[in-house]
């Protein structure tokens, strides 16, 4: 595969899944006997996008966006109802052993170990079933254990791991045979801080090192900030958005954080309601949102009338955007808010 | 080839691992099945002891009968289509879907592996009922020798039924009431509530044509001795033939059904 030819290519990818529906009650039961009424559910409705080996690529969305169904038809776990799908030249869902040995899932919490020995065990296994040569696997079994700080793990039956380092031996489990692509669903998801902090840098790190593709959901903005320059939005199945994620900030929410310490005290907060929204007073510190165009001015003004002792601008959460687009209704509106540049 | 006995042996050393954890409730869950064959060889021994013989079994050979149908049905003992229902209902098959192996071997190993740690105390179970009901064996060498491969063929035909069954679970909700039917076929015409040759003979027939004589009875019938080298011989052509037409089974089917599967909750 060429430098220039994408790791992953997806053209007008559909899944649709025919649902049964009834009402509740006798009534509807006894219908639903004579004559079944089903629905069709767009779970992936005609998405397109790339992504260039090495790249690493958050893949956002609400629950039920589709995210991870279009993950599964890219890890071959689901056929498409319709459309083109191509990871590394093979066609997913033909599920061919060198497609197999090159990519990898991994799902939040989806115990892919054996649950009644240790994780060192199942790893063989894997040694076994994806055909490693035996100097390759210590080479990367250590690796491995190194850079998520598996060694006093390795011996404990994995029932009797913590979330977090179940998790941590699922990720090493699932890279023992190198893949080139990385489809990760909700990696960190119900870790604490220090473990989503530890598998996020893992994931850098091993992009780094091994030139992986990585395509990623997280409901963690730090994950995503962390490590995606580039993110796909979906929603309702459809593509929202697919560039900068910085753009994606600044488009949906264009505005600026301005944070202010006052030099005197007993000013009321509320007073600066008239430069622009208050957001909220800590330590002595008043956070106001204003429209980016209008920051400097604001600035000025604000220096110039009031006793102000320190000031910070601050761009805002990359949550409060990707809120606003999940919490649009009409997603026309959210596309029309996206669209042109 | 090799490759694949590697996966198989190293499955193997984890299920036995696995096993070897839940050893307790495996034996409790063994002793348990000691109830059927003590029932049919109270049933007949009574029988046999008021009208000498039926269908040319005495006492003895219906003890003999039961206590080699426990050895061969601890043998045939196969993964529930229960439990592979259960993992289409539950996306369970995509952790297995994402390995470069086939999930047939996996269970396959697995299944063996229990089979070994289960063995002794299905051997100790067998030599407790042989001091209560006393078999009469008519064994021949080449007949013990011939139940090896017999009985691996009887195994794979019952184990890739059961999975096949197990997998219809991509089509139908309902597929627990197809698997009650086979179930129930399968206690007639295995020979599991009498020898099949007690049975009338259009029953025997359908069970010759159809697997189930093939997965226990005829490794049973094999090491009482009641089987001439040339019906072993034809006994193992037609398993040789169902094995084969369940592997071009399997094959077609399982292409069918991944296409269906939804992959859901996982």
């Amino acid at each position: 595969m060429s430098a220039s030819t994408p790791a992953v290519r997806i053209r007008d990818l559909r899944k649709t899944y025919i649902v049964t529906e009834r009402e509740a009650g006798m009534k509807a039961a006894l219908r639903s006997l004579v004559k079944r009424k089903t629905r069709e559910v767009k779970a992936v409705d005609n998405i397109s996008f790339d992504v260039q080996p090495g790249e690493v690529v958050g893949f956002l969305g609400p629950n039920g966006a589709g995210k991870t169904t279009t993950l599964k038809m890219l890890s071959g776990l689901l056929h498409p109802t319709s459309g083109e799908a191509n990871v590394l030249g093979f066609t997913p869902y033909k599920r061919e052993r060198g497609f197999l040995t090159q990519i990898t899932l991994v799902m939040g919490q989806r115990n892919q170990l054996v649950w009644d020995i240790p994780a060192a065990d199942s790893f063989e296994l894997n040694r076994a079933i994806y055909r490693i040569p035996r100097d390759e696997f210590k080479k990367t079994l250590d690796e491995l254990v190194a850079l998520l700080d598996l060694t006093p793990l390795m011996g404990k039956p994995v029932r009797n791991l913590s979330l977090g380092e179940r998790m941590k031996c699922e990720i090493a489990g699932a890279l023992l045979h190198k893949p080139k692509v990385l489809f990760l669903d909700e990696p960190t998801i119900g870790l604490d801080l220090t473990a989503q902090r530890r598998i996020r840098n893992f994931i850098k790190e091993y992009n780094e090192r091994h030139n992986a593709t990585v395509l990623l959901t997280s409901h963690y903005m730090a994950d995503v900030e962390a490590l995606c320059k580039r993110v796909v939005v979906i929603h309702h199945g459809k593509i929202l958005f697919d560039g900068d994620l910085a753009k994606l900030v600044q488009r949906m929410n264009p505005t600026k954080t301005i944070i202010v310490e006052l030099g005197e005290e007993g000013i009321d907060p509320q007073r600066l309601s008239v430069y622009g929204e208050v957001l909220g007073t800590e330590n002595g510190h008043i956070s106001l949102r204003v429209p980016k165009n209008d920051t400097a001015r604001i600035i000025t003004q604000m220096l110039a009338e009031l006793p102000i002792s320190d000031v910070s601008i601050e761009d805002p959460p990359i949550e409060d955007a990707i809120e606003q687009i999940f919490a649009t209704p009409d997603d026309s509106n959210v596309m029309k808010a996206m669209a042109g540049d | 080839m090799s490759e694949l006995f590697e996966i198989y042996r190293k499955q193997f050393v984890i299920e036995l691992a696995v096993v070897a954890q839940y050893r307790v409730s495996i034996a409790l869950w063994i002793l348990s099945l000691v109830a059927e064959p003590i029932v049919y060889m109270t049933v007949w021994t009574t029988i046999t002891k008021q009208q000498g013989s039926v269908g040319g079994f005495t006492g003895g050979e219906f003890a003999a009968y039961y206590i080699t149908w426990m050895l061969v049905r601890h043998f045939a003992v196969t993964l529930s289509p229960d439990a592979l229902e259960w993992r289409v209902r539950q996306g369970e098959f995509s952790a297995l879907l994402l390995k470069p192996i086939h999930p047939v071997h996996t269970d396959i190993a697995s299944n063996i592996a229990y089979k070994l740690v289960a063995l002794p105390i299905i051997l100790a179970m067998m030599l407790g009922l042989a001091t209560i009901f006393p078999p009469t064996y008519n064994f021949h060498l080449w007949s013990i020798l011939a139940f090896i491969p017999v009985m691996f063929m009887a195994y794979l035909i019952r184990f890739l039924s059961h999975w096949i069954l197990g997998i219809l679970a991509f089509w139908t909700t309902r597929a627990n009431s197809i698997f009650q039917i086979f179930f129930v076929s399968e206690i007639f015409l295995t020979g599991r509530l009498a020898p099949l040759s007690l049975l009338p003979v259009p029953i025997q027939i359908v069970a010759s044509i159809l697997p189930f004589r093939w997965m226990i009875a005829f490794p049973v019938e094999l090491l009482l001795g009641k089987v001439t080298p040339e019906d072993a011989l034809v006994g193992f052509g037609m398993q040789t033939i169902w094995l084969g037409l369940e592997v071009m089974l399997l094959l077609l089917v399982w292409r069918a059904g991944v296409k269906r599967y939804a992959a859901v909750g996982a």
